[in-house]
């Protein structure tokens, strides 16, 4: 089987699963009724979700992957600008270079 | 507001995550390019999958042992975050009919979930949200494309670069759900806190799970002390 009919195969799979997935967290979501307690905790839980992703990567990052971590939550928090804050991020990232140049 | 004003606002909403979306996708279009997949057949996974995390993972599993079962569990475990938005989704997309309502699960991502939740305009949430979500597909798609035509003139440092991105990205994702609703900071730091622990000691797909049910333990206690 080559690379491409293996690949073919794995699109289906993950096509099949992430429509599952998505479709039964909207089937799940639309009984859960009124209750406001359930609402707002399924409301919360994808952010939390997004945090346990986040957790672990940020474990393994490199000083200038921090920087840049740091420099983007910083531009995000004071300009509100989504794009300007992920470029100054990549900015710092593509410049790991020189940033280790002038620590050394 | 409108439709037509509904979608324009979506549209502009979505725009930066596009982009930012568009970035990642040269990475995977590249990645894809190395293992020798045609552009065609990398740009239709983004169409029907829609899902980088998965995406990437699923590209690791393509060698020999291929394992379909391993693939279907991998991609069950990484996409159940879509099943957390799905419900919360549900809420926003009332009022509409079941088949619209799982026709536009689909362009379902953090992207376009963050951009709907974090909306605050009185808009038609069904008509934002899927035109939110076609603008960010568009742009995946389209940079998954060009990673494929650029592969191979792309600089490591580039590479390793746009590769750490996808984590800005979430992170950002994560500031601006936090920044425009009632949430705060202690459920997400509290999942995250309790991941990287888990990670130590569980397989990764576990210590996310770990995350999650300890997010929702302070969301519940969030929750009673409220009332």
């Amino acid at each position: 089987m080559t690379v491409e009919e293996r690949f073919a195969i794995a699109i289906g799979i993950m096509a099949v699963v992430a429509f599952g997935c998505r479709a039964g967290g909207l089937v799940v979501g639309s009984r859960l009724g009124e209750s406001p307690k359930l609402r707002r905790l399924f409301n919360v839980l994808p952010a939390c979700a997004m945090g346990a992703v986040l957790g672990p990567s940020l474990v393994a990052m490199t000083v200038v992957q921090c920087v840049a971590l740091v420099v983007s939550a910083l531009v995000f928090l004071a300009s509100r600008r989504f794009l300007l804050a992920l470029a100054s991020g990549t900015a710092v990232l593509l410049s790991e270079r020189w940033i280790i140049a002038i620590l050394a | 507001m409108s439709c037509a004003q509904s979608a324009r606002l979506g549209l502009r909403r979505a725009t930066s995550l596009a982009i930012s979306s568009g970035l990642f996708g040269i990475l995977y279009g590249a990645a894809c390019a190395s293992l020798g997949i045609s552009p065609a057949l990398a740009a239709l996974s983004c169409v029907l999958v829609f899902s980088g995390a998965v995406q990437f993972a699923v590209l690791g599993m393509l060698a020999d042992p291929f394992s379909a079962p391993v693939i279907a569990v991998s991609s069950l475990l990484i996409c159940n975050r879509l099943f957390l938005m799905g419900v919360s989704m549900a809420d926003h997309l009332r009022g509409r009919s079941w088949a619209a309502r799982l026709l536009s699960m689909p362009v379902l991502t953090d992207g376009a979930w963050a951009a709907t939740v974090a909306e605050k305009a009185p808009v038609d949430r069904f008509v934002f949200f899927v035109c939110a979500g076609l603008w960010i597909l568009a742009l995946w798609v389209s940079g998954t494309l060009l990673g494929a035509l650029l592969a191979g003139r792309l600089e490591p440092e580039v590479i390793s670069a746009l590769r750490f991105s996808g984590v800005l990205l979430l992170a950002l994702l994560l500031l601006l759900v936090v920044r425009n609703t009632p949430m705060g900071h202690a459920p997400w730091m509290a999942s995250a806190l309790t991941a990287i622990a888990a990670s130590q000691v569980l397989p990764l797909p576990l210590g996310f799970l770990a995350g999650v049910a300890a997010g929702s333990v302070i969301i519940w206690f969030g929750i009673r002390r409220a009332d």
